[in-house]
């Protein structure tokens, strides 16, 4: 009796030291002076191997130079992005869990229950990358350019049959932007991805195809034509191509690729990420990555990058709505 | 290429575990592609391709040791072969089985990787003419032909594509966007992940059969001399061989077809058309080559339609899809020009590979056998844990582990009934195709369902399945379908 009475003494010494060196612990690695002291976690909501996957790594391994701390990339996929960065929103705000955020998530949010609001849910550190779109039919296609195209539609409404990636998706609510702003019948069909869209232009099933840059190879081949790109600036690959704006429509569809924590980040953590991984994207093995994958290299900083963040949440609000998506 | 130092390694290593899996029971091929499809991620999606599809017919190899050497097929495509493999190990004749289970394989694996080599570039330029109302039709005819080849019933194999297919619509609507059956879950908005629910059925619900009642070891014929094969045996068995490898070469390119199939229709065949056939049942070594020979043969043109059109012929080809999507790679008619050196890599490695396992088999068979030695009660739960040390690796998920668990035990008990995993498996993969292509289809031809009749190739597949569905129901036919499955099953 008394042995047991003395053991369990011992058991709760021992329990409370041990939450005081956690507690020790905590505030210990959380003092943002010496940040980072331990190695960094960045969650890529995609599965490995993918673009975003390996431009996210490749951009990492420069940043631990800087960092002088391994960052460790988990991949958590699932939901087109909102599994991984659901854990991102719930971590803690220390900049030791870092995610990679993909703009589909803020589609996501008008679309589906998801567990987080996208726009409150993160702090921006910055933008390293970002994905190129455009507006794609066969080279044997009677239009040549935009206007034949939106005149084509004008005449013929509902005649166009375009395909995108899927419902939802960045290339689909361009092109609903742009039908929206010319004033243009289409009938959209959804493809699961890129490559079926792809295969689904070049067989003749469908007269075009609003899709990002896995469609490029087959521009360069010549068996497609890209009718316009939807970033603010023409691509360096096909300086030929117009923008939408240069069209003579006001969209403008960049989609980036940052680093965001969790909101709540202190300043002088975010001071501290951002330099590594702005200094990060000069790497070498990073630009080559990027241009393997047909990914514009660009930086916007954490003020910017907000802006962004509430720019294209506004725009995703908007056109899902107007395109009737909105989760029910 | 193939060639390189590092894909031989892969290689190997794929053709080394599918032996090694192949001899233990307890998991098969497609458990454990699931189970290291995680540990590819790192690889070029060529050699994760080539290490996968090495485990693969690496297993069609593996599976026939332990069905001649112990009676218990260490692999399903290799269940026929214990009927006369164990007999011959039974008559002090287990090396010359071992043998031509193992030169039978290699001779028509290799017929058949020619075959798919020959007939794949043809099939790609039918195959942008492929529409959504071709996929549709192609798609119906799969699931029917998958039902109509099932080794039990059809009713229950149909129910179990309809429960596939109703598992496949779990997920966000692919036109839409809009969440189905996800009750709030954001890991079910992708759908069920083909891995948590392979490795359920096919790896949980096996051991859990294999557990209920523990093999006896002691009977493990550890002596094996001779596998040579001699002149007499050739003779024997050469013609076994071939018509085997066509026969496996043909069903392999089914839906629902497969090795399995084959080495059953294989092993019907040759006891007919034998002078002999009392001879089938006490050890006739044709009735190992045929049945080794086939599922080897259908393990190789399973890629066709896979590599062709994207459609996968058995759960295997499903996970490679994975592997392949996981890696931005949508197998389809596009593959074989957009990724040429995967495309002839693949097809180079599996030439290789079978060299590699008529190496592995034959001098080294002394290993296997010991392998045979190491006791359920350990090796079971091993796979257990494999099991969720794979699931849990894909995703980092334990939403997955949950379904994961939760399949083996729904796969137990369907096994327990008399269901088959493999409808429900393929329908799930290929009921979202099913349902992409028709509503795809529909808006195309704004609404009119005229657009499947009209266009030659779906009209074709439509009859068929049609055609196919009222047989099976007539029956005379039925008899006689059920026949050739029971002889099949000795």
């Amino acid at each position: 009796m008394k042995n047991s009475t003395k053991a369990r003494t011992v058991q709760v010494a021992l329990r409370g030291l041990l939450v005081v060196i956690i507690v020790l612990a905590g505030t210990w690695s959380g003092a943002a002076s010496d940040f980072p002291a331990k190695p960094i976690e960045l969650i890529v909501p995609y599965p490995a191997g993918g673009s975003t996957d390996v431009a996210a790594r490749t951009l990492a391994k420069a940043a631990e130079q800087v960092l002088k701390q391994p960052i460790v990339i988990i991949n958590k996929a699932g939901g087109g992005g909102v599994v991984g960065m659901s854990s991102v929103a719930t971590a803690n705000s220390d900049g030791y869990t870092l995610g990679a955020l993909p703009p589909a998530v803020f589609n996501a949010y008008y679309m589906q229950d998801i567990p987080f609001v996208p726009v409150e849910a993160f702090a921006p550190v910055m933008v390293f990358g970002g994905w190129s779109f455009g507006l794609f039919v066969k080279s044997d296609s009677p239009w040549k350019n935009l206007s034949d195209f939106v005149r084509y539609a004008k005449e013929n409404p509902g005649n166009i049959k375009f395909s995108t990636p899927g419902p939802g998706t960045s290339p689909h609510l361009a092109i609903a932007e742009l039908a929206l702003k010319a004033d243009i019948k289409l009938v959209h069909v959804p493809q699961k991805g890129d490559p079926p869209s792809i295969t689904a232009l070049l067989g003749g099933h469908i007269s075009a195809a609003s899709g990002s840059s896995t469609f490029f190879p087959h521009v360069k081949s010549g068996d497609l034509r890209m009718l316009a790109t939807y970033g603010d600036n023409r691509l360096a690959a096909f300086p030929s191509v117009p923008t939408l704006k240069e069209s003579g429509y006001d969209i403008s569809y960049p989609s980036y690729l940052g680093i965001v924590g969790p909101k709540g980040l202190p300043e002088s953590v975010v001071q501290v990420l951002n330099n590594a991984f702005k200094k990060a994207m000069e790497d070498q093995n990073f630009r080559k990555t990027m241009e393997t994958f047909d990914m514009p290299v660009i930086y916007l900083g954490t003020a910017e990058y907000k802006r962004y963040i509430t720019k294209i949440d506004k725009d995703s609000a908007t056109l899902i709505s107007i395109l009737g998506l909105q989760k029910k | 290429m193939a060639v390189q130092p590092a894909n031989l390694l892969y290689c190997f290593v794929g053709v080394f575990v599918g032996t090694f899996i192949g001899v233990l029971p307890g998991i098969g091929p497609a458990g454990t592609m699931a189970i290291l499809l995680p540990f590819t991620y790192g690889i070029s999606p060529e050699a994760s391709v080539i290490m996968l599809a090495g485990i693969y017919y690496g297993a069609m190899y593996g599976g026939s040791t332990t069905s001649i050497l112990v009676n218990i097929p260490g692999e399903a495509a290799s269940i026929v072969t214990t009927l006369d493999g164990y007999q011959m190990a039974l008559q002090g004749r287990a090396g010359p089985a071992l043998g031509i289970a193992a030169f039978g394989s290699f001779i028509a694996g290799t017929l058949s990787i020619v075959g798919l080599q020959a007939l794949s570039p043809y099939l790609v330029s039918v195959a942008l003419r492929f529409g959504p109302a071709e996929y549709f039709s192609l798609m119906i005819l799969g699931l029917i032909m998958l039902s109509y080849l099932a080794q039990k019933s059809i009713l229950k194999a149909l129910m179990m594509a309809g429960v596939g297919v109703l598992l496949g619509t779990i997920g966000q609507d692919p036109m839409t966007g809009g969440a189905r059956f996800t009750f709030g879950i954001p890991e079910l908005l992708d759908g069920i992940g083909i891995v948590p629910l392979v490795i359920g059925i096919f790896g949980i619900s096996e051991v859990l059969m294999h557990g209920e009642k523990l093999a006896d070891q002691s009977s493990v014929i550890t002596r094996v001399s001779h596998v040579f094969p001699t002149r007499r045996d050739w003779v024997a068995s050469k013609w076994a061989i071939i018509r085997g490898g066509v026969i496996g070469f043909i069903l392999g390119i089914l839906p629902g077809g497969g090795a399995i199939l084959a080495s059953f229709v294989s092993y019907a065949v040759e006891k007919r058309v034998s002078k002999t056939p009392e001879r089938f049942g006490h050890g006739a070594i044709e009735g190992v080559a045929a049945p080794e020979s086939a599922n080897n043969a259908a393990a190789g043109s399973a890629f066709i339609p896979m590599l062709t059109l994207g459609i996968p012929a058995n759960p295997i080809m499903a996970i490679l899809l994975g592997a392949l999507m996981i890696h931005g790679i949508a197998p389809g008619p596009l593959l074989m020009k957009e990724q040429p050196n995967l495309f002839w890599g693949v097809i180079t490695s599996m030439y290789i590979g079978n060299i590699m396992l008529l190496v592995l088999n034959l001098p080294l068979i002394g290993l296997w056998v010991k392998l045979l030695r190491v006791p359920h009660t350990i090796l079971f739960p091993l796979i257990l844990l494999f099991c969720i040390i794979g699931t849990y690796a894909e995703n980092k998920s334990l939403v997955d582990v949950a379904l994961m668990l939760f399949f083996g035990g729904f796969g137990y008990v369907m096994r327990k009934f008399g269901y088959e995993p493999a409808p429900l498996v393929l329908a799930f993969v290929m009921g979202p195709i099913l349902e992409t292509a028709l509503r795809q289809a529909l808006i195309i031809s704004d609404g009119s369902f005229s657009v499947l009749f009209n266009r030659p190739i779906s009209a074709a597949c439509l009859v068929i399945a049609a055609v196919l569905l009222v047989s099976s129901f007539i029956p005379f036919l039925k008899r006689k379908r059920e026949l050739v499955v029971e002889e099949g099953e000795g």
